[in-house]
C-alpha cells in the first residue's frame, strides 16, 4: 500500500524537523482561541484540495435503469465484435474496453444469449491486451458466466464481480485515475443505445438528461488522469462539446433558478436529436480506434 | 558538535520506528470485502478508499455521491483501518451551503463498519472530518463501498 511506502520515505525528515522544533515551547492558548483556530485551518485545508472527489456510477446501473425505462432491444447497434482487432493502440484498446462493458451489460440485460457469450468474450480479450488479466480469474469466471448463461441474476453478478475486479485492479496498481477513461467510453456508449432505442411510451429521455448532471464531473475526472501515454483529447472535446450544447438550451439554462431541478428539464425533440447527434460523432470517433 | 549530530539522529530514528508502528497497513482488499459483505443484497456499484493523513491542523475533504432518482441505494463505510476516528457526515447540498444540515452522521457511533441507506435519491455530499494528529504525522484509512439494488424487470411507469 502506497501509504506506508510514502510514510517511510517522509517519516524521517518528518522526524527531524519534529525533533528540531517541538522542543521549543509554544504559547499556551485558552480553548476559546483553538477553537476558532481550528475552524480556519479546517476552512483553509478545504480550499487547497485539489483532488477530484466523485464516486463515478456503476455502467451497469445506467443501463438497468434504461431498460426499465422501456428501453427497447434493437440489434445491430452495438459496436461489432470483429472490429475488436482494429484496436492497435493502448487509447483504443482503454476507450473501446469501455465501449464494449456497456454493450455486454446491454445485451446482458435484454437477454440476448449469444451476443452476451460474444460480448464477454472481447472484454476478457481487451482486459488481457490492456494487461489486467487478473478480472478474469485466469478464465474461471469466462466458464462461470457461460455456465450460467440462462439465469439472468447470475450473470448480472458476474458482470458486477468484473467491475468490483476492474477497481481492485486499478487500486492496487496505483492507476485508479484510470477508472474515469473507462467510464467515459462506458457513459458515451451507455447513452448512444439508449438514444438509439428509446421508444415513444419510454420514460427514457428524462433518463438521459439525469445522465447529463454527472457529465462535468466525468469531464474533470478524465482530465485528471494521469497517464500521459493516453491521448484523450477528442475524448475531453467531444465530452464538452456535448456539454457546452445542452448547457445551451432554454430549459437548462433555467436550471440557475432556484428550486429548478434535472428532473425538470423537458427538451424539445430538435433539442434531443441535436444531443444525440453529438453523441453519436463522439461514439463514432471511440469505436473508429 | 560531532555528539549533538549523533544525538539528534539517535532520537530521528527511535521516532522513525515508533512513527512506523503507530502507521496502520491498509489492507485496502480485505477493508474493502468486509464493507462489500455489508452490502447484501445491494449490488456493489463503486468504491473509494480515501487516506487519512492526521496532520498538525484538522481538516475535511469530501466526496460528491450521484444517485439516480428512484433508484435504492447503500453506503457502507469501514473505519478499520483508522488510527484515530473521523467524523462521516451526510449532505444534501455541497459544502457552498452555510446552513446545510446532516441527513447522517457517525458521531457518537462505536462502530467500525457503517452503513446508510438514504431514503431519497439526490447527489450526496460526504463529508469527512479528520482530527489533528497526536504529535506525529499519522496515517491510515477510510473506504466507502456504495451499493444499489438492481432490478431490470421492465417498468415503464418508472418516475
Amino acid at each position: 500500500m502506497s501509504i506506508l511506502k510514502t510514510s517511510l520515505k517522509s517519516i524521517a525528515a518528518v522526524s527531524l524537523a519534529g525533533v528540531l522544533f517541538s522542543c521549543a515551547d509554544a504559547p499556551k492558548k485558552t480553548e476559546e482561541v483553538e477553537q476558532v483556530e481550528e475552524v480556519e485551518e479546517l476552512e483553509s485545508m478545504e480550499s487547497v484540495n485539489l483532488e477530484s472527489d466523485f464516486i463515478m456510477p456503476s455502467p451497469i446501473q445506467i443501463a438497468a435503469m434504461f431498460n426499465r425505462s422501456g428501453l427497447a432491444y434493437e440489434s445491430g447497434i452495438t459496436n461489432p465484435t470483429n472490429n475488436v482487432s482494429k484496436y492497435n493502440t493502448k487509447t483504443s484498446r482503454y476507450l473501446n474496453f469501455g465501449v464494449y462493458s456497456a454493450d455486454l451489460a446491454y445485451v446482458v440485460l435484454n437477454s440476448e444469449r449469444q451476443a452476451s457469450l460474444d460480448y464477454i468474450k472481447v472484454v476478457r480479450d481487451l482486459s488481457d491486451l490492456i494487461g489486467m488479466p487478473s478480472i478474469f480469474d485466469g478464465g474461471n469466471l469466462l466458464t462461470s458466466f457461460e455456465k450460467n448463461i440462462d439465469n439472468q441474476d447470475s450473470v448480472l453478478y458476474i458482470l458486477t464481480t468484473i467491475k468490483l475486479r476492474t477497481d481492485d485492479y486499478l487500486a492496487e496498481n496505483d492507476d485508479a485515475s484510470k477508472e474515469a477513461v473507462f467510464f467515459a467510453s462506458a457513459w458515451v456508449e451507455g447513452m448512444y443505445l439508449g438514444s438509439k432505442s428509446a421508444t415513444t411510451e419510454s420514460s427514457i429521455t428524462s433518463r438521459i438528461i439525469e445522465q447529463m448532471s454527472i457529465l462535468t464531473n466525468v469531464i474533470g475526472a478524465v482530465k485528471n488522469q494521469t497517464d500521459q501515454s493516453l491521448d484523450l483529447t477528442y475524448l475531453i472535446s467531444g465530452l464538452e462539446e456535448i456539454l457546452t450544447t445542452f448547457e445551451g438550451f432554454e430549459e437548462v439554462k433555467s436550471l440557475d433558478s432556484q428550486g429548478v431541478s434535472f428532473s425538470d428539464i423537458v427538451l424539445t425533440n430538435e433539442e434531443i436529436s441535436l444531443l444525440n447527434k453529438e453523441i453519436e460523432t463522439l461514439r463514432t470517433r471511440i469505436i473508429a480506434g | 558538535m560531532k555528539k549533538t549530530a549523533l544525538t539528534l539522529f539517535s532520537i530521528a530514528a527511535i521516532l522513525l520506528m515508533s512513527s512506523a508502528i503507530i502507521d496502520i497497513v491498509c489492507d485496502t482488499k480485505t477493508l474493502k470485502k468486509e464493507g462489500i459483505s455489508e452490502l447484501n443484497p445491494f449490488y456493489y456499484s463503486a468504491s473509494k478508499v480515501t487516506e487519512v493523513d492526521y496532520d498538525y491542523k484538522s481538516s475535511r475533504r469530501e466526496i460528491e455521491v450521484p444517485l439516480f432518482k428512484g433508484e435504492k441505494y447503500r453506503m457502507i463505510f469501514n473505519k478499520k483501518g483508522l488510527p484515530k476516528d473521523v467524523v462521516i457526515e451526510i449532505f444534501e447540498k455541497d459544502k457552498s451551503h452555510d446552513n446545510r444540515k446532516a441527513v447522517f452522521t457517525s458521531e457518537g457511533s462505536s462502530a467500525d463498519i457503517l452503513s446508510y441507506s438514504p431514503e431519497k435519491s439526490k447527489k450526496m455530499f460526504i463529508r469527512y472530518t479528520i482530527p489533528k494528529a497526536d504529535g506525529v504525522t499519522e496515517k491510515g484509512c477510510l473506504v466507502f463501498i456504495l451499493g444499489y439494488q438492481l432490478t431490470f424487470v421492465t417498468d415503464t411507469k418508472d418516475n
